[in-house]
């Protein structure tokens, strides 16, 4: 199976700008994730001896705050 | 030793083992291959740099002889462990639809992980038990032996630093295996783990897709991180010479059965 033979859901992107707007989305808050974990990392070496604080910071970042702030929002 | 390359090379080896998921006829776990790829390390990093339990400060004598030879852990570093460690996880599971798809997945791990040490100083014993020789082909120092902040300014100062750099823009170029489409397609169709997950720990797919760019995520930031650390922080300067940095300390290893004598490479460690 390849995802080239999946149908296209309604809610694709229509033109490359779009596309571009989505992956940009997408790619945002690993930006900002990357970003914590570099500073705390130069900050604080041990935080980077260890893969499990990394992870944590990215789900927290990419999933959990994002989720809190949209469930907050639809209040 | 390489350190975010055991990270991330797993991606680009899930994007190029499509042929030989064809020829097998099923998937193969990608988180078996990144379990794989940390397998030999897990189970001999903490006694290489030592650690701390209660009042007792645990530490081996010989890091890398403990590490890579024999007597010692060594072992963990050959091809045969990669088979064992994927022989003994198919026969314990083998009733599971997914032992053979995780079995493959591990064998491929391992072998990734222990392929990549062989272009330290050190090296790995290859062949291990028809051969305890140490095939290294000397591209940067093996460290471990001074210390995890050491050894990482030594890799990182090394061409160690250009080797995790080469995976890293091979995922880049690959850049679809971190895509959604992706993982759905390839990752969390054939592998039960993801929906483990979803089922029972009632993680959504957006959690799943963040666990599954994780490691990507840990490999580059460390990568960056170390790097900064290394050469802006502490102004330490790159030694891009083989077998380099040139004032790693040298280390010895016992060739056994030989009265430990020096290694027939003729190296100085």
């Amino acid at each position: 199976m390849t995802h080239d033979s999946e149908p296209v859901p309604p809610d694709a992107p229509r033109s490359f700008r779009e596309a571009a707007l989505a992956n940009l989305k997408t790619l945002f808050p690993y930006l900002v994730a990357g970003a914590l974990f570099i500073l705390f990392g130069v900050i604080e070496p041990k935080f980077m001896l260890n893969w499990s604080p990394g992870l944590v910071l990215l789900l927290l970042v990419v999933w959990v705050v994002p989720a809190l702030w949209r469930r907050w929002r639809r209040r | 030793m390489s350190w975010a390359t055991h990270d991330v090379e797993p991606y680009v080896i899930r994007r190029h083992i499509e042929r030989l998921e064809r020829k097998l006829g099923f998937r193969i776990s990608f988180m078996a291959i990144l379990l794989g790829s940390w397998w030999p390390d897990m189970m001999t990093k903490w006694l290489v740099y030592g650690i701390t339990v209660g009042p007792w400060d645990v530490k081996i004598d010989n890091p890398p002889q403990f590490h890579r030879s024999w007597p010692g852990v060594g072992f963990t570093h050959s091809l045969m462990y990669g088979v064992v460690v994927a022989g003994l996880f198919y026969v314990v599971f083998r009733k599971k639809s997914w032992a053979k798809v995780w079995a493959v997945g591990l064998l491929i791990g391992v072998w990734a992980h222990v392929l990549s040490d062989t272009l330290d100083t050190n090296g790995v014993m290859l062949f291990f038990p028809f051969s305890l020789d140490r095939v290294h082909l000397d591209v940067w120092a093996y460290a471990g032996q001074t210390g995890r902040y050491q050894d990482g300014t030594a890799y990182f100062s090394s061409f160690g630093f250009v080797w995790d750099g080469f995976w890293i823009v091979m995922v880049l170029l690959n850049w679809k295996v971190l895509k959604l489409e992706y993982f759905r397609a390839y990752v969390s169709s054939a592998d039960p783990f993801w929906g483990f997950l979803h089922r029972r720990l009632h993680m959504p797919e957006q959690a799943l897709i963040v666990l599954y760019r994780g490691a990507f995520f840990y490999g580059v930031c460390r990568w960056c991180a170390w790097l900064i650390w290394v050469h802006v922080t502490h102004s330490n300067s790159f030694d891009l010479t083989l077998g380099g940095p040139s004032w790693v300390p040298p280390f010895e290893t016992l060739l056994p059965f030989m009265g430990g004598a020096a290694c027939p490479c003729g190296m100085p460690h």
